[in-house]
């Protein structure tokens, strides 16, 4: 037998886990010896990859089963049990942490939060250097005017003035690293700076959940309208069949009724596609097909639906619209403002990627794209580099006859961007969601409703005020207000 | 005649087939089109690329605007703006300021001394006020200014991706003053980015109201003839 080799690109996608079980089922299915044993290894051994690797890990590993020796234990096992000081050390770690007072912890934790956290963070560089280890670093910089190290950095945290003015000459160097001044605290006490250092220096005691492991929503595919209709066919293919085998029991038992009976058959010569019948139900349905299948495909020319281009950077909306939650105007600001709902600037980018450089899903290789195209030096904080323009490609292509505005329809008509644009938020990839075809337009135009009452914008229209009151008119919909007359988009 | 039908009908279905599988739109497929008329724009639709390149060689029709350009919003005429010295100076503080990191505290206190809100704190520029912070503002700040938005603090607890979390403006926004505010949210203070790219001066004015507001400082127009630009 030959041997398989199961190739683990992408932990998402699942393929070994599937191929694994898959195989297993497969070599219990033929009961090819030691097809159990193997089988509780394989699924052991998901357990453990699952709960002990970081998936970085586990991505670049290649797994070989080979069934021609099935004695020889999974490659991937034994990867495993290699790993198991790796556990024990992180048990050991883990005991080490333990002897901290959680309370003084989650209070330290608060303090900083209010305090500090605005421009330090005990693991990232921020507007203020990275903490973690700063008492090893004071107590390193040596006593000075009989105070030890970690004294002057109390000294230093309730105002760093002090130790300045004093002339330590470590403050001296803090002082002048950085382009802006640290706040004074001067009413934090010594036992305040104590539980604030406690959290500083173990900042992942409480074992906050990990960011960078948040799952994006599913969803993010195109619409699959042609893979239902694939399914659709495949079935209407298979009851047709279906049915022509019951036809050719039920002629092949009258037959065999009529020869019971005595009766003489005649076999026609003719084979079944040569008869007229035959070929006049072929030709109407080919026409029935054909037809259907030109108009379908003309009404598609020009249009665009499901159009997904691949853009420069990989930019999720599913995490940032999605899971985050951030507001679509907050990048797409000019929505509400003009024609265009703009694509952000990089400085729109900077303002939260300045602090966050690292994605849940392709690391700093993206986010280190922005900072090419911004010119951010993202070691001395500084935009030193030469900016260089992002190539994203446009997805939704209006043709030029036709005027479309934003802020008209997200500021007067309120309308939501994904009634529009669809599940945004949901969308790793973005994908044209609607047609954009005048049928479209018009429809929407048809059905919706304006909000007419108690609105300046609309105080103009006289004669459909006075209607509504005479209640000549129940509703006012787009249309009723000229929304489907030609020059309101062709002009 | 039958029998050229059918030959011809297979290879006519197969063909049409064929027209209507690699027409449609999809993964980086535009689809197909026929007779495009007033399709494709003569004029540079936003973004396009542009047939002159920039001085730094790139193709792209979206320039920086010549100096001395109006913002959008700006009226020149405005008697508002005319007679309001701290409203004339929001439109032009850029002028008054270098942004080099030695001079950045004289700058953000210039700010705060000739700098005071100008509008009324009306219930229209509150609510404008309120529907911009949530916008732009509470995915750091929080919805009440305690400074824990949703990229901070996630929804479902625990830290949220943005570690530089900023501070509660009921904590802060008492020590300083319209000016710093202003400064602030227009080009940005320590981790927090510049938003004057974003916002109009009157929605930032209007953000300022609603922001006081939030901290629990009843929001004030600024007294005009108080106000004089150094």
């Amino acid at each position: 037998m030959a041997a398989f080799s199961v190739l683990n690109g992408n932990r998402e996608c699942g393929v070994n886990h599937w191929g694994a079980r898959l195989i297993s089922y497969f070599l219990y299915f033929f009961q090819i010896p030691n097809a159990r044993s193997k089988i509780i290894l394989l699924f052991l051994d998901n357990y453990l990859s699952a709960l002990i690797f970081a998936p970085h890990f586990y991505n670049s590993m290649t797994i070989c089963f080979r069934m021609t020796s099935p004695h020889r234990p999974c490659i991937r096992t034994l990867f495993a049990l290699k790993f198991i000081p790796v556990i024990f050390f992180m048990l050991s770690a883990f005991n080490a942490t333990a002897e901290i007072d959680k309370a003084k912890w989650n209070e330290g934790k608060a303090l900083f939060k209010s305090n500090c956290a605005a421009c330090h963070n005990p693991k990232v560089d921020g507007t203020g250097p990275a903490l973690m280890g700063v008492t090893a670093r004071w107590e390193a910089a040596g006593e000075f005017k009989g105070k030890t190290g970690k004294q002057w950095l109390y000294v230093w945290i309730k105002n760093w003035n002090d130790p300045v003015n004093a002339g330590y000459k470590y403050a001296m160097d803090m002082a002048n690293s950085r382009p802006s001044a640290m706040n004074v605290f001067a009413t934090l006490k010594d036992e305040d700076i104590d539980k604030m250092l406690l959290y500083v220096e173990n900042p992942d005691f409480g074992a906050a959940p990990d960011v960078t492991k948040i799952s994006t929503p599913a969803g993010g595919e195109p619409p699959k309208e042609s893979g239902s209709n694939t399914t659709l066919l495949i079935f209407a293919l298979f009851l047709v069949v279906l049915v022509a085998i019951l036809i050719g029991i039920t002629n092949k038992l009258d037959r065999l009724v009529a020869e019971k009976n005595g009766e003489v058959v005649q076999e026609s010569k003719i084979p079944f596609w040569k008869r007229p019948k035959w070929i006049t139900a072929f030709v109407l349905i080919g026409i029935v097909l054909v037809g259907y299948a030109a108009v379908d495909w003309g009404t598609h020319l020009g249009r665009q639906q499901g159009y997904q281009p691949t853009q420069p950077i990989k930019f999720s909306h599913a995490l940032h619209a999605g899971t985050h939650k951030i507001e679509c105007q907050y990048c797409h600001g000019s929505a509400y403002k003009g024609k265009h709902a703009n694509i952000p600037s990089v400085n729109t980018c900077m303002n939260c990627h300045k602090n966050i450089q690292k994605g849940p899903k392709y690391g700093t290789e993206e986010i280190a794209k922005i900072y090419e195209a911004v010119g951010w030096d993202s070691k001395s904080q500084t935009y030193s580099k030469t900016p260089k323009p992002i190539e994203w490609v446009r997805i939704h292509n209006l043709p030029d006859h036709v005027y479309f505005n934003h802020a008209q329809h997200v500021n007067v008509g309120k309308v939501q961007c994904q009634t529009c644009h669809g599940p945004i938020e949901t969308m790793e990839e973005v994908y044209q969601y609607s047609p954009l075809s005048m049928g479209w337009c018009i429809n929407c135009h048809r059905q919706t409703e304006v909000q007419f009452a108690s609105n300046n914008y609309y105080s103009a229209y006289e004669k459909i005020h006075e209607d509504l009151k005479n209640k000549k008119l129940s509703k006012v919909t787009v249309e009723t207000i000229g929304g489907t007359e030609c020059q309101r988009c062709h002009y | 005649m039958k029998k050229q039908f059918i030959q011809i009908f297979p290879i006519a279905l197969i063909a049409a087939a064929w027209l209507v599988s690699c027409s449609r739109a999809g993964k980086d497929e535009t689809g197909a089109i026929y007779m495009p008329d007033m399709t494709y724009s003569n004029a540079y639709e936003t973004y396009a690329e542009s047939n002159i390149p920039t001085p730094e060689g790139y193709a792209m029709s979206a320039r920086k605007p010549v100096p001395g350009t109006i913002p959008y919003g700006y009226i020149p005429n405005d008697p508002k703006i005319k007679t309001n010295s701290a409203y004339l100076l929001s439109y032009v503080a850029k002028n008054h300021f270098t942004f080099s990191p030695d001079k950045w505290q004289q700058e953000y206190d210039y700010a705060a001394a000739n700098m005071q809100n100008p509008l009324e704190p009306t219930e229209q520029n509150l609510a404008e006020g309120k529907r911009l912070y949530e916008i732009n503002c509470k995915v750091c700040h929080g919805e009440k200014g305690e400074g824990n938005g949703q990229i901070v603090e996630l929804p479902g607890g625990g830290d949220g991706p943005y570690t530089a979390r900023p501070p509660a403006y009921s904590a802060r926004l008492k020590e300083i003053k319209d000016g710093h505010m202003f400064y602030s949210i227009s080009y940005g203070k320590g981790m927090m980015g510049g938003y004057g790219f974003q916002l109009t001066v009157n929605e930032r004015w209007q953000l300022i109201h609603y922001i006081k507001k939030l901290a629990g400082i009843e929001p004030v127009a600024a007294n005009v003839t108080n106000v004089t630009v150094k």
